[in-house]
């Protein structure tokens, strides 16, 4: 009799998951209908048809019919050297300012973390974070301003300490190194955030563990503040890698590409091809290529992602 | 839609022109088809912005003569005529960086055509051409030897300026030359009402046309005409008309040009003496807008892609990043060439090496 109930119970419990689930997921997929609809609607379809354009000729200003090309957009895309160097400088571009900004935002944000009973650190914090919530477009109008040598404060400055007029936006160059400094000041508190949210991420007690032990600073970083906080900042370092790689309103405001190319970026290229020229189809094979981009980036954001849930469930 | 159409229901419309220039910049299309698109709204020709207080300055006078043996010329008959040697000689005159005061101001910005149509007096004065708009080929012709020279003469005139040249478009310039840092402009005549300010009053200004290159003048044209979309329906289209009809009254026009700036493009506007008087780059405007003595560019669906590669290139040579004016014809020569071929306008390909070319 004992055997016969724990066997049905058994049975039960078997069927439950089936059953419960299946009444979930229905309403799960209800619920998640309007954002997939949404989705499909802004974000898939306008992508597949992205995909499409890019094998076709087509350009709004001519008076020709789009005409599939097959992959003659990509290999156009390939061949043209003038493309090639803005892919090349988009990517050195980013590899110096996302360093820049996370050497920086690191030594700021262990800055703040450290001194968490300074007088005014909130004020400090709060002004600190300004440049990051402040328009791209407005950063570089501003910018652009200050270092005008006619009439710049920048100028001004260097003029009254002795230095000569500086042109830092027009000389071949200067002005690529300055979209580098003025991305940084504009991004280094966004990555001293993540630095103090990953900081903060480290247990007090394995730290306090850690300085009774009495170990010595290198180690309390690689063995107790590493291991908790590197998941937060890869994750920070990937969100402005992406965002760098995009990077538009900047070089677009201060030296709209110039002087001759030597800032402009792929994604200011891109915008040419589409509202200057109306090059669908090729810009179509040029958006396709960045989109391959962020999806690898995205990737190692994943991949990083997935080995924080694997080593907190080894924990 | 056409504006032939609209002149043969509404013939008070079709206004006669100062001169061939404004039908064919701002109204037929393809060019040479005679029919029209366009209706002329704000034409505007280029012509160089003088303080006159420096000019008519008896010391400045003095010591011009001293230095150069010549007397510094100062009203506009003798202005409207002058050598561009002999312009340069006075803009070094007055280029006192020292003093804040830079001897003069051009456009050599990347951005839309500010570069492109400063430099092109400078290459249709001395000879150059652009392109050849019967076969729409311009490799072998913008690349040419006469262009090279230009651009080296165009871009030479840095030496006269502040160090951030290479930026400098509409806005830079008035800035620059309202503040009273620069001596001279080359601008556009259409925004004369707008390089005066307070410390600079227009009473101390004087703007000539653009000087002349061993007595030759071509300068470029700038402005641009109203159109009327075809996809309107009956109300809006009425509507557009209409404006056209209250734009061309001479209570309007009189508004524009006596009280906004605006500048007369019509025969019977450029004959109207009120109009001649009311500003002092009225006189420059007309006399740019002559038969023969401005030509406008590439009325072709491909313009802004053509300009983009060529502004990129220039401004590099202006910048230094590309190191000769040769390397940069080359380079927008080619580019462009690819682009006419590429949309079916010539049947001349571009140079095998055209992709690897680079800035």
């Amino acid at each position: 009799m004992v055997s016969q109930t724990s066997a049905k119970f058994e049975e039960s419990l078997k069927e439950r998951p089936k059953k419960r689930p299946d009444k979930n997921r229905k309403l799960s997929w209800l619920l998640l209908a309007p954002v997939l609809a949404f989705f499909a609607l802004l974000n898939v379809l306008p992508t597949l048809w992205m995909l499409g354009l890019s094998f076709y000729d087509y350009t709004l200003t001519s008076y020709k019919a789009p005409t599939f090309t097959g992959l003659t957009n990509y290999s156009d895309f390939v061949k043209n050297e003038q493309l090639s160097a803005s892919v090349s400088r988009t990517f050195i571009f980013l590899i110096l300012a996302v360093i820049a900004q996370t050497l920086l935002g690191i030594l700021i944000g262990v800055f703040f973390w450290k001194n968490d009973k300074m007088p005014g650190r909130r004020l400090a914090l709060t002004l600190f974070f300004t440049p990051m919530v402040v328009t791209p477009i407005a950063t570089a109008l501003f910018w652009k301003l200050m270092l005008d040598p006619t009439f710049g404060v920048v100028n001004y400055m260097l003029t009254s300490l002795g230095f000569s007029r500086t042109d830092f936006l027009t000389s071949s160059t200067l002005a690529f190194p300055t979209l580098i400094v003025v991305d940084t000041w504009m991004w280094t508190p966004f990555m001293a955030l993540m630095t103090l949210a990953a900081l903060g991420s480290v247990p007090k007690a394995e730290l306090e563990a850690a300085a009774i032990d009495r170990l010595p600073i290198w180690r309390q970083i690689t063995s107790v503040i590493w291991p908790h906080a590197k998941f937060i900042l890869m994750l920070g370092i990937l969100l402005r890698s992406i965002d760098a790689f995009k990077t538009m309103d900047l070089t677009y405001i201060m030296t709209n590409g110039g002087p001759g190319d030597t800032t402009e970026l792929i994604a200011l290229s891109l915008y040419r091809f589409a509202f200057k020229s109306f090059k669908l189809g090729y810009s179509s094979a040029v958006s396709v290529f960045l989109l391959f981009i962020a999806i690898a980036l995205t990737a190692i954001y994943l991949y990083i992602l997935n080995a924080k849930k694997k080593a907190e469930q080894t924990e | 839609m056409k504006a032939d159409d609209v002149f043969a229901a509404n013939p008070e419309l079709d206004i006669e022109p100062f001169s061939s220039l404004v039908k064919n910049t701002y109204q037929v299309y393809p060019d040479g088809s005679g029919i029209r698109w366009g209706f002329p709204q704000m034409p505007d020709t280029q012509g160089v912005f003088l303080r006159k207080d420096m000019l008519e300055d008896p010391k400045e006078q003095a010591a011009f003569k001293q230095k150069t043996g010549k007397d510094l010329p100062s009203t506009y008959e003798v202005l409207s005529n002058i050598e561009f040697d002999d312009l340069v000689e006075i803009i070094e005159f007055f280029h006192r960086p020292a003093k804040g005061m830079y001897g003069t101001a051009l456009m050599y910005s990347k951005e839309y055509d500010f570069f492109s149509c400063a430099y092109y007096p400078f290459a249709y004065s001395t000879g150059g051409k652009i392109w050849d708009p019967e076969t729409n080929n311009v490799y072998g012709i913008l690349n040419s030897p006469e262009n090279e020279k230009a651009m080296e003469q165009f871009v030479g005139l840095k030496k006269y300026q502040p160090a951030n040249f290479a930026a400098f478009g509409i806005g830079d310039m008035i800035d620059l030359f309202t503040q009273g840092k620069a001596f001279s402009a080359w601008q556009w005549l259409a925004v004369g009402k707008f390089m005066s300010s307070d410390k600079v009053p227009a009473d101390k200004v004087i703007s000539i046309p653009l000087p002349k290159w061993k007595g030759n003048l071509i300068g470029a044209m700038g402005g641009q005409p109203w159109v009327i979309n075809a996809f309107n329906d009956d109300d809006h289209m009425r509507v557009a008309v209409d404006v056209l009809k209250w734009w061309y009254t001479k209570e309007t026009q009189d508004k524009f040009i006596k009280e906004n700036g605006g500048l007369p493009w019509s025969a019977e506007g450029a004959a109207n003496p009120e109009y001649l008087e009311v500003a002092h780059y009225v006189k420059p405007f007309l006399y740019m807008l002559e038969e023969g003595r401005s030509q406008d560019f590439w009325h072709l669906p491909e313009y802004a892609e053509m300009l983009a590669v060529q502004q990129a290139a220039f401004n590099g040579y202006a910048t230094g990043q590309v190191k000769t004016a040769k390397e940069a014809l080359e380079y927008a020569a080619a580019k462009q060439q690819q682009i006419l071929y590429k949309a079916g306008r010539t049947e001349t390909p571009p140079p095998d090496n055209v992709d690897s070319l680079k800035i």
